[in-house]
């Protein structure tokens, strides 16, 4: 294969010594003018600065403006030492390469000559053997002649000829040999070009300078301010820059001059907020800078909270403390800072958490985190703030600073009950103390979840009804609130058994009582005409019409638990035992029609059948339950259907569910419960309830024996449920 | 005030100093982009381009900086202008 324009096939396929010399000396060329350029760029700014430092303009800015260009020329020439270093590194191994490739240069050409004298030998070798071939044939000639001249003549023409082809193989077998020497030598070679190359590709990576992380220029400026007003601090940074890491240990630093009684002089003070000022102009610097306080951010945040605590002049830090306060609410949006922030809320104690919370537009998921911290604890719930004109937000206990930051931001609210604990959350705050205002402020949050456009309302109102289900409704008086804010969400969340954790039949019953747990009459009156609605909500959205035998049914099905309801709502008044005794009436006796019809579909192959059925027959049992209610009609109205009569309703529900399934009608077909023929043309004598239409001209016509199996199993379970 | 401050003069080296800020923000060096083989191995290309591009983050950063300078003086000279004219206002009113 071609290298540098050389075939070298020969001594392996490619070039043990690759390297472009012409390339080598332009990089190197470049390397060093930029070189150049940075040593004249590192003058100019030196100069520049020096021009500066002799102009007319005096004062601390002009002190803190040469501190903060001082280091820069330096850095400029540290630059252009290394694009030497870099250049002189690129010409020393073209130095080297240049030997290498000579070297190689000089393998090919042995190369190049043994493969000519292998060429030449083979090439002679053909006629050679053909003249001792005919020599011998000479040579016996003379002897079966009997003449001894003749053959003594031809003996020597044969030696010759024979000399000759064993002359010819020896120059041949010593060619090929030198070349397998002169491919091993070049194999070293290249592996000594590997090697060399490795070393100069490491020195070359040495010369790189690390990153520099400047500070913005006015925050620098602002530094050597503060430096200047504190004697005695080192706060140049390492390097000669300072970077975030470096601005946190200084915030840190001057937070401890800080005192409620005034440690820092006008003129620190000053610096002090104007370095806080220009960080938080620059939110990547502030979360930086956040990042970097880490463990200190409760220090530093605490500090400037008992400034307007404590101090006797509280006005004297405001400035500085509202450029704190930006500085976090600022960095909070950057993933620096928040990650920083977060990792506080739940490393360290609560206070600092509910002072946090008292920032203004701080990123949602640090208010979430925070929020979920306090809200969690409630130890606090009965903790009070000082007023603190830093912190306006600070008012009323813990708690109610927590809601209230929530109550500020949907966002929040959205990060406060993502994912999977949304139950936990809702318990927490079902479980708070009633302190004054923290129900209403609940309320707001509940609204802002369930109402306002979380987008997940129907969601979070499952997680409110299991919470609620499983922990009860906590100290806080909004049962009523909370069954008005459930009650648009309820038939979506019937209807949602896809879901991980689906709201059985216990889950219902528990959530209902809990509801109505110490309630006085009038608001489980209240609560339970709510639920209702719901139901009729609901009821007005199903499409299925209603077939009227298969109606009956659940009248009579319902009759038995909406009765005591309906009568104690029509005499407007309700007990409590009077309403959950409904309710588990319901759960425990009048539902039964759904746990049968829910029992016998289960064992579907896909359970869709079960699913669609439970939707059905639940949107249409509190459907009715409005009807009846919104009529008033006694349940004495009700025809009661015998037992025979609803399992033969429900048995023809049930085969249109089944035969109208794709997968289910199949898999009758192969077990030979049903078979499908054209419309007329079912046998006779086959019953109008074993035949049922399926569209396109198609009737299925199911097997007596499954009817009658599917009818009795119904008629059982109604008999068992009832 | 014990100097006056020329606002001309701070002008003028703002001027400098932004200059100077623009021409340390360099084109990167061919270096950055360079193929292995021509230079030798794949190895001594990548080390190349690595300390190409580090320098030339370098001096992207720095040149921000001293740009950023020359702006923060150039609004100290805008700051002077500013009071050179109240005070000639002043002056002019008694």
């Amino acid at each position: 294969m071609a290298g540098r324009g050389r075939d070298w096939r020969l001594l392996g396929g490619s070039d043990p010594t690759p390297g472009e010399l012409d390339t080598l000396d332009g990089i190197a060329a470049e390397f060093e003018a930029y070189a150049d350029a940075a040593d004249g760029i590192s003058s100019e700014l030196g100069l520049a600065a020096h021009d500066v430092g002799g102009s007319s303009w005096r004062g601390t800015a002009w002190a803190a403006f040469l501190g903060a260009v001082g280091p820069v020329p330096g850095l400029v020439a540290e630059q252009s030492t290394a694009f030497t270093e870099v250049a002189q590194l690129l010409r020393a191994w073209a130095l080297v390469l240049t030997d290498l490739q000579t070297e190689a240069d000089d393998l090919l050409r042995q190369a190049e000559e043994a493969e000519a004298a292998q060429s030449a030998a083979e090439a002679q070798l053909p006629g050679a053997r053909s003249a001792r071939s005919a020599a011998y044939r000479a040579l016996r000639h003379a002897r079966d002649g009997d003449d001894q001249r003749a053959t003594t003549s031809a003996f020597r023409n044969w030696d010759r000829a024979d000399d000759r082809v064993t002359r010819l193989e020896a120059e041949r077998d010593a060619a090929t040999h030198d070349l397998a020497l002169l491919v091993e030598e070049a194999s070293e070679l290249a592996s000594t070009h590997r090697t060399t190359a490795a070393t100069y590709a490491n020195a070359v990576r040495g010369a790189a300078l690390p990153a520099l992380d400047l500070l913005p220029f006015a925050t620098a400026v602002a530094v050597e301010a503060l430096e200047d007003r504190l004697g005695g601090t080192e706060l140049g940074g390492t390097d000669g820059v300072v970077s975030p890491t470096e601005l946190a240990a200084i915030l840190v630093q001057v937070t401890e001059e800080i005192s409620p009684f005034g440690g820092l002089e006008d003129d620190q003070l000053a610096a002090y907020t104007r370095l806080l000022a220009s960080v938080a102009a620059h939110p990547d610097l502030a979360g930086d800078v956040l990042a970097g306080l880490g463990d200190d951010i409760p220090y530093v945040l605490l500090g400037v909270h008992d400034l307007g605590q404590d101090a006797s002049d509280p006005e004297r830090y405001a400035d500085l403390a509202e450029q704190l306060i930006r500085l976090i609410q600022v960095g909070s949006g950057t993933t620096a800072g928040r990650e920083a922030l977060i990792q506080q809320v739940y490393g360290l104690s609560y206070y600092t958490s509910v002072v946090l919370l008292a920032i203004a537009d701080l990123d949602p998921d640090v208010v979430a985190a925070a929020a979920t911290a306090v809200i969690a604890s409630n130890w606090s719930a009965g903790q009070f703030f000082w007023d603190n004109p830093y912190f306006p937000a600070l008012q009323g206990s813990h708690t109610l600073v927590a809601l209230l930051a929530l109550v500020d931001q949907p966002d929040a609210i959205r990060a406060f009950f993502d994912g999977p604990g949304a139950e936990d959350r809702m318990a927490d705050l079902l479980d708070l103390a009633p302190y004054p205002m923290v129900d209403a402020a609940v309320l707001e949050v509940l609204v802002s979840a369930l109402v306002d456009g979380t987008g997940e309302g129907a969601r979070l109102a499952g997680a409110l009804i299991h919470a609620v289900a499983e922990h009860g409704t906590g100290d806080l008086d909004i049962h009523l609130a909370l069954v008005t804010l459930l009650a648009p969400h309820l038939p979506d969340v019937v209807d949602d058994i896809d879901d991980e954790v689906p709201l059985d039949r216990d889950v219902w019953q528990q959530f209902l009582n809990h509801l109505l747990d110490d309630v006085p009459a009038a608001v489980a009156g209240e609560i339970a005409l709510v639920i209702i609605g719901a139901a009729v909500l609901d009821a007005a959205s199903a499409e299925w019409p209603l077939d009227g035998e298969y109606n009956n049914v659940l009248r009579n099905e319902m009759a038995d638990w909406v009765g005591p309801l309906q009568e104690a709502l029509t005499a407007e008044a309700l007990s409590v035992e009077e309403a959950q005794a409904a309710i588990n009436s319901a759960f425990d006796q009048g539902a039964g029609i759904v746990s049968t019809v829910v029992g016998i579909l289960t064992p579907d192959p896909t359970g869709v059948l079960a699913k669609a059925a439970v939707k059905e027959v639940t949107g249409r049992v509190i459907g009715f339950v409005g009807d009846r209610l919104a009529e008033a009609v006694s349940p004495a109205d009700f025809d009661v259907p015998s037992i025979h009569e609803q399992a033969s309703a429900i048995t023809n529900v049930v085969l249109e569910e089944i035969v109208g399934n794709p997968e289910i009608r199949t898999e009758l077909d192969d077990r030979d419960d049903l078979y499908l023929v054209p419309e007329g043309s079912v046998p006779d004598g086959v019953p109008s309830n074993r035949v049922v239409p399926i569209g396109d001209g198609l009737v299925a016509v199911l097997e007596e024996q499954f009817v009658d199996t599917l009818r009795n199993d119904i008629r059982d379970a109604l008999g068992a449920g009832l | 005030m014990a100097f006056h401050i020329d606002p001309a003069e701070l002008h003028g080296l703002a001027d400098r100093i932004t200059t100077i800020g623009s021409s340390l923000d360099v084109a990167a060096p061919t270096g950055g982009d360079v193929d292995g083989v021509s230079v030798g191995t794949d190895d001594l290309g990548a080390a190349i381009g690595e300390v190409t591009r580090l320098s030339v983050d370098r001096m992207e950063a720095t040149g921000l900086y001293v740009t950023e300078a020359g702006q923060y003086l150039a609004s100290v000279a805008d700051a002077a202008e500013a009071l050179d004219r109240a005070m000639a206002g002043i002056r002019s009113f008694w």
